[in-house]
């Protein structure tokens, strides 16, 4: 019987593990997590917003075992998983495992600073795409972290999962994990434990109460069901509880306009990808693991601290940030789309400040909310019928129907051309 | 210049109306339209990511694409319950708004992928384009281990109708693998000796 460890966790109360997973946990590569901020440079808006790439590691883990427990107590559930995917129930405590370590290492392949640098991934060469940072989380898993996942006795004595099989699962690889990546659905899709949780803990840690949502009553809603198109199997919520969807995808709206494109918050997402660029250019590829390793936000602050001639690490030092001058409305009306009004009038500005050889930066809402939802980002949860048929949320609330991704575009100059920008515009 | 937000609704709406010119009762589902950006991604038209579920290639990217094009009425999606969604262009779509918002390489290549694959249902595209995800993506080139793989997914296909599905679209995976080796030629290239070429070249021919 191996023995179980817990933590204090400031939303959950206690996250426990097992040994096996503790060794995982200690292991420098995770334990990078600490030094890698949920939210960037958030702290400079909401001082509080100073949690860790760590912490909502060990949350999601902890949701998304809440999730799959939900799932699989239930009867109705476990006839669909072996109509669907053969589910085995022998199987099933081998499948929590990977679904809790999958959870768990989903993110120990962020860059510095979050999303707020991977602007800066390199090309990889096989796809002519930018590297994702699932790349190096892939990379990871199997390479460092290969020993501690697969030689430890607990696994190599009860499951014998293998790196590949979590990284198939974080990738959704059929050819390595078959049916079983449908347990991916638990660590990203438009209902998944990664999404549950940061909603949660960004809003304790910012202060912005938006992010809530009823997570007990989520934890008993939760159910499978069937597209009606397709016949595939698809995670959602029992029609009881449409509610529940219904302000979780409100408190993303929310928290997207409050937190995530907040306007000085994004200022600093500009001001440090351009401290970054003038220092290292790109990030180190998945070929180069040591070197991404080693470059965490610590290091970035000390190379802002070192970095003397830096306009934009003095800037971020002292808290000189770029200044809006210039932005589009949330979503166009017919007018605008017609005349292209928006687009036209931002082009305009642009070409003065060019005139003027003023320094800027356009930043569009839907780079931002691509890069936040990279897996799933539809406003659409399930809603499951006792008869198991499924229905989109938007059916049932006029609310969610009624929301649209925000496609506003800001133009943001240094502070000390703010005004100049600003008569000539 | 300022990024042209109504890009991608006016070709989702322009993908919708052509279909729908062939085939008049064809259900347009998000499922549809998404496997066939994952096509069109592939021809260098749109640039979305994509991940691999047990139910195909998905883009939250598509995703979000189809609210927006939806708030503003370049299309209309409609609920019918035990079927699923159908799209139809919405009432701001106009010719005007297609040439302003589009290239013709793109109205063109949009012709020839509704074209080819209009007439398949979403679980067939879901078949095509899992299959073409795990071919490009995780290097399954067997076409035996593809159906395989394919097939461990799609329970309620036979493995036979799978192979024949994927048997009609070889032609032009190979196609594209061989512009891949070019694009890697010439990326490979431009890393030792500088990029000396027409930075639009490796989108032109990709």
């Amino acid at each position: 019987m191996s023995e179980v460890y817990e933590i204090r966790d400031p939303i959950y109360g206690f996250i426990t593990f097992d040994e096996w997973e503790k060794d995982i946990i200690a292991h420098p590569v995770f334990q990078r997590l600490r030094r890698i901020r949920q939210l960037a440079l958030t702290e400079m808006v909401y001082p509080g917003a100073t949690h860790t790439r760590l912490e909502h590691s060990l949350g999601v883990m902890h949701l998304a075992t809440k999730m799959y427990d939900a799932i699989i107590r239930d009867d109705e559930n476990k006839r669909l998983l072996k109509e669907k995917l053969q589910y085995k129930e022998a199987g099933s405590e081998r499948d929590r495992h990977l679904v809790r370590l999958s959870a768990l290492l989903h993110d120990v392949g962020q860059p510095c600073f979050s999303h707020a640098s991977e602007d800066l991934f390199e090309n990889n060469p096989l796809t002519g795409k930018a590297y994702k940072h699932e790349d190096y989380t892939v990379e990871l898993i199997k390479g460092p972290l290969r020993e501690v996942i697969e030689n430890h006795n607990l696994n190599k004595n009860n499951f014998k999962i293998t790196s590949d099989e979590i990284s198939a699962l974080i990738q959704g690889n059929p050819s390595i994990l078959g049916k079983k990546i449908f347990w991916k659905v638990i660590i990203s899709s438009q209902l998944d434990a990664d999404r549950a949780d940061y909603l949660f803990r960004d809003s304790l840690h910012t202060g912005v109460k938006y992010g809530l949502y009823d997570l007990d009553r989520l934890l008993v809603t939760i159910t499978l069901g069937k597209d009606p198109e397709t016949d595939d199997i698809v995670l959602g919520v029992k029609e009881g509880g449409w509610h529940v969807a219904e302000s979780l995808i409100t408190a993303r709206y929310q928290t997207f306009s409050q937190v995530y494109f907040h306007k000085t918050r994004r200022a600093y997402d500009i001001m440090l990808q351009q401290f970054l660029v003038e220092i290292i250019k790109k990030l180190p590829p998945p070929t180069k693991l040591d070197e991404f390793l080693e470059l965490d936000d610590y290091a970035v602050w000390h190379m802002m601290r070192e970095s003397n001639s830096s306009y934009w690490a003095k800037s971020i030092l002292k808290r000189s940030h770029l200044r809006k001058i210039h932005e589009t409305k949330d979503v166009p009306v017919q007018k605008d789309i017609e005349n292209n009004n928006e687009t036209e009038k931002a082009t305009k500005i642009i070409k003065l400040l060019d005139s003027k050889n003023i320094w800027y930066r356009e930043d569009c809402a839907k780079g931002v909310w691509y890069k936040l939802n990279n897996e799933e980002s539809d406003k659409e949860i399930w809603i499951i019928s006792k008869e198991r048929t499924s229905s989109p949320l938007s059916q049932y609330s006029r609310i969610v129907k009624s929301l649209s991704d925000s496609r506003q575009t800001r133009i943001y100059v240094k502070p000390q051309d703010e005004k100049e920008a600003k008569s000539i515009i | 210049m300022p990024e042209n937000i109504f890009h991608n609704p006016t070709l989702i709406s322009y993908i919708v109306k052509s279909i729908k010119e062939t085939y008049p009762e064809k259900q347009i589902s998000k499922t549809f339209i998404q496997k066939l950006f994952y096509l069109l991604s592939r021809k260098d038209v749109v640039d979305f990511d994509y991940s691999l579920y047990h139910y195909g290639p998905y883009s939250s990217q598509v995703s979000s694409e189809l609210n927006f094009a939806e708030e503003i009425d370049f299309i209309v999606i409609d609920w019918i319950p035990e079927k699923g969604y159908f799209i139809s262009p919405g009432p701001m779509y106009s010719s005007k708004l297609l040439l302003q918002n589009t290239e013709k390489t793109e109205r063109d290549a949009i012709n020839e992928v509704a074209q080819k694959y209009g007439a398949y249902n979403a679980i067939e595209l879901s078949i095509i384009t899992t299959a073409l995800f795990l071919k490009e993506n995780f290097g399954v080139n067997d076409k035996s281990n593809l159906v395989e793989v394919v097939s461990s997914l799609k329970p309620q296909y036979n493995k036979e109708r799978i192979s024949n599905l994927l048997a009609n679209t070889l032609q032009s995976w190979e196609i594209k693998t061989m512009a891949n080796l070019l694009s890697s030629a010439h990326e490979d290239l431009a890393v030792q000796y500088g990029n000396v070429f027409n930075p639009d070249y490796t989108k032109v021919h990709k």
